[in-house]
């Protein structure tokens, strides 16, 4: 049981079943499916598009389908609002829907099996300025510190009678997020020096496995780009 | 205008109804696949000229001293719990403050840009709040805007001597506005099927006004209310930060 599973994105991509697929060729695959959906006019694409990738998302990445269909859940309240106010003929409406769920399920193939640090290491081949990765490197372990930091001081607030109603609740939530603050500045001087007493002169090393590409999975990428072209 | 009017009330109907399940809000995140192509790539370049600002800011204050690199990036993670965690409500829906006002406040608008994009990657990707082709028009208005304006009239109450805590409401809530303004004017010029682009901006604003009026002043309060802690225990550290601001703003 994983009791500090804060993000549960972050959890599902660390344990997905093509968490070894090339990364590079996940993000080109995804990214290529989204333009291809917002791209698209009718139907055909999207609806494709979202089955295609529940397929690869559930059976190949073996997240179970109530897993993936939560997943897919959380930007639905602004789907359905945004879709709202779009007004128009239902076609419409529907078609806005479609493309963002569809849009939706192809970011999920690289964010529901890759773990953020493997990303980042792709985004740097792409020559993005190296004070930029590594600031993404730190910021993504730190939101993992500071949310257990939270955690912690929620647990001590709801302790003391923190958080028993609704006015308590402002009060314990702002005190506990400047208090967050304080930690968390705290904190990042002496990670620097625990840095620099592991010989940290400045740029951040990682060591990242080679993925090979199967047969397998050009031929996915094959066959969607096929019936996509049809 | 009786039919629109009735448009609004069964969309407050049904967010009401929808957050009785529990489902997350994102604050105001354009989605991924809501926006055509070309929108995307505007958009992009519409905030390019900040965030090469930021990060030559950046850059320089990392050249001063690299042991800022933590500072920065703990400042980023820090924005981006603040606006991960659910923010007391009386309805027991699940809101998210976005943080923007407190950071343009405590780091000044242009470091923030960059913070900001970088938290907004990641909340495309941990969260799947926003996404990746609306990187772009959400980084403008999240990241760029609503800091911007909120700096602004901190900075403007500043200079007509307002009460401290009046100052950083107003820019805390009006900065959330601003950016739930520009988002709707995103949406609208994407989507402006059914009349123009105005009256199609116009439905975007009523449309999220049931979530994103109180939650801009929820997040004004919020926002006083943690600088008040911040000045009780935290005087040394906000001197370290405000060693910041001044080194960013030279």
């Amino acid at each position: 049981m994983h009791t500090h599973n804060h993000f549960p994105i972050d959890y599902y991509a660390y344990n997905s079943a093509i968490r070894n697929w090339n990364t590079g060729y996940k993000m080109i695959f995804s990214f290529t499916a989204i333009i291809a959906v917002i791209s698209s006019d009718d139907f055909f694409i999207p609806v494709y598009t979202f089955l295609f990738m529940g397929f690869i998302n559930t059976y190949l990445a073996r997240l179970s389908i109530k897993e993936y269909l939560m997943a897919v859940r959380i930007p639905f309240i602004f789907i359905i609002l945004g879709s709202i106010a779009i007004g128009g003929n239902i076609i419409l409406i529907l078609n806005v829907i479609l493309k963002a769920i569809s849009a939706t399920s192809a970011m999920y193939l690289v964010t529901l099996s890759t773990p953020a640090g493997e990303i980042i290491a792709t985004l740097k081949k792409l020559h993005i300025p190296g004070i930029f990765i590594e600031l993404m490197y730190l910021t993504y372990r730190y939101i993992f510190i500071l949310s257990d930091e939270v955690h912690k001081m929620r647990n001590a607030g709801i302790s003391r009678l923190g958080y028993i109603n609704y006015r308590t609740s402002c009060k314990s939530f702002s005190m506990m997020l400047g208090n967050l603050l304080i930690v968390s500045l705290k904190n990042s001087r002496n990670y620097y020096n625990a840095m620099e007493a592991r010989c940290y002169n400045g740029s951040l090393g990682f060591y990242n496995e080679k993925k090979k590409i199967c047969k397998l999975q050009v031929l996915l990428f094959l066959i969607y780009l096929i019936f996509l072209i049809i | 205008m009786a039919k629109k009017e009735k448009r609004f009330i069964f969309a407050a109907v049904l967010f009401a109804a929808l957050l009785g399940t529990g489902t997350t809000v994102s604050a105001m995140h354009i989605m991924e696949g809501y926006l055509p192509p070309g929108y995307c790539i505007a958009w992009g370049i519409a905030s390019m000229p900040f965030l090469v600002a930021g990060f030559l800011k950046i850059k320089k204050l990392l050249a001063e001293n690299h042991r800022n690199i933590t500072l920065v990036a703990m400042s980023g993670a820090f924005i981006f719990v603040i606006s991960s965690l659910k923010i007391p409500s009386l309805t027991g829906s699940c809101s998210h403050m976005t943080g923007t006002g407190l950071g343009a406040i405590l780091f000044g608008p242009s470091a923030v840009s960059i913070l900001g994009i970088i938290v907004l990657v990641f909340q495309a990707i941990l969260l799947a709040h926003g996404g990746l082709t609306t990187l772009g028009a959400n980084t403008f208005s999240m990241a760029i805007a609503g800091p911007f304006i909120s700096y602004c009239i901190y900075k403007t109450c500043q200079k007509f001597k307002a009460s401290k805590h009046i100052s950083i409401f107003l820019a805390a809530s009006i900065g959330d506005l601003s950016t739930y303004c520009i988002t709707s004017l995103q949406l609208a010029l994407a989507h402006n099927a059914s009349g123009g682009i105005m009256v199609s901006f116009l439905k975007f604003l009523g449309v999220f006004a049931p979530t994103q009026l109180p939650l801009a002043i929820l997040e004004g309060i919020l926002t006083v209310l943690i600088i008040m802690a911040l000045e009780t225990y935290g005087t040394q550290e906000l001197m370290e930060i405000g060693f910041i601001r001044k080194e960013t703003s030279k």
